[in-house]
């Protein structure tokens, strides 16, 4: 068994940016934690594993 | 932020035992990892905070409704609290939504289980609410984890069990979104297929 280390469910998420492709406006742009939560807002993460495949 | 370590999905998990109290026949039992990968059965454990609580009894009935579902799937029921398998016998007896319960509860009072899979509060010695799939290889399939307040939904936990039996079968098939049962559209991933999965879901 090899192990990773993640964030317990429960536990403070540190603050993290990404930049992001925003379809709506077919431009570019970022997303904020700290935003988010400045905004009062829920966050869903949704991963996947890659562009241009099937499921 | 503090960091726990725990079996990422895709990994082996270690063979593990656990007591358990067996509601059908109103004895105590044995769960062991290495006895259901010998018996090529899936393995679904159901972590939860308290034996006595609130949330817990419901999820209780709602999975003893699903309980038939999985086993004629091929998978194989559990729950686990830190209570011990006494607590879980005088629970089972007196709460009338656990009336209907005929899978094993298994007891973690180490918490060693609980660690294990990543769900172990250890300030208050109890697990979240997690859901871990574990295929007949003794390896993490599926893995969810919902903190304390909410209650999980049993119908979607059958219905991604049978996804994972059914495409284990179909090496080449991927399950789409929304898959419901056997006979519904699958994928078959291809260069052809690359950019055109829309057309594909249609056809």
């Amino acid at each position: 068994m090899s192990e990773t280390a993640i964030l317990q469910v429960g536990q403070q998420v540190p603050d993290f940016t990404l930049t992001t492709y925003e379809p709506t406006t077919k431009s570019f742009g970022s997303f904020s934690l700290s935003e988010a939560r400045k905004n009062g807002k829920w966050t869903l993460l949704f991963f996947y594993p890659a562009d241009y495949t099937f499921v | 932020m503090t960091e726990v370590t725990t079996t990422q999905v895709g990994q082996q998990l270690p063979d593990f035992e656990m007591e358990t109290y067996l509601p059908t026949s109103q004895e105590f039992g044995k769960f062991s990892l290495a006895e259901q990968k010998k018996n090529g059965r899936w393995t679904v454990l159901v972590f939860y905070p308290a034996d006595f609580t609130f949330v817990c009894a419901t999820e209780f009935a709602a999975l003893a409704e699903q309980h038939e579902a999985l086993q004629k799937a091929g998978c194989d029921v559990l729950t686990v609290s830190t209570d011990t398998k006494f607590t879980h016998l005088a629970w089972q007896r007196h709460e009338g939504e656990l009336a209907g319960v005929k899978y094993p509860m298994a007891a973690d009072p180490t918490g060693k289980v609980s660690k294990l899979f990543g769900v172990y509060l250890a300030d208050a010695g109890l697990a979240l609410r997690g859901t871990f799939l574990i295929s007949p290889e003794g390896k993490l399939a599926s893995s969810e984890i919902n903190q304390l307040n909410i209650g999980r939904n049993m119908e979607e936990l059958t219905r991604k069990v049978q996804a994972f039996i059914h495409f284990s079968k179909l090496p080449a098939e991927a399950c789409p979104a929304q898959w419901k049962k056997a006979g519904d559209k699958s994928l078959k991933p291809s260069a052809k297929l690359v950019g055109n999965v829309h057309q594909a879901m249609q056809g």
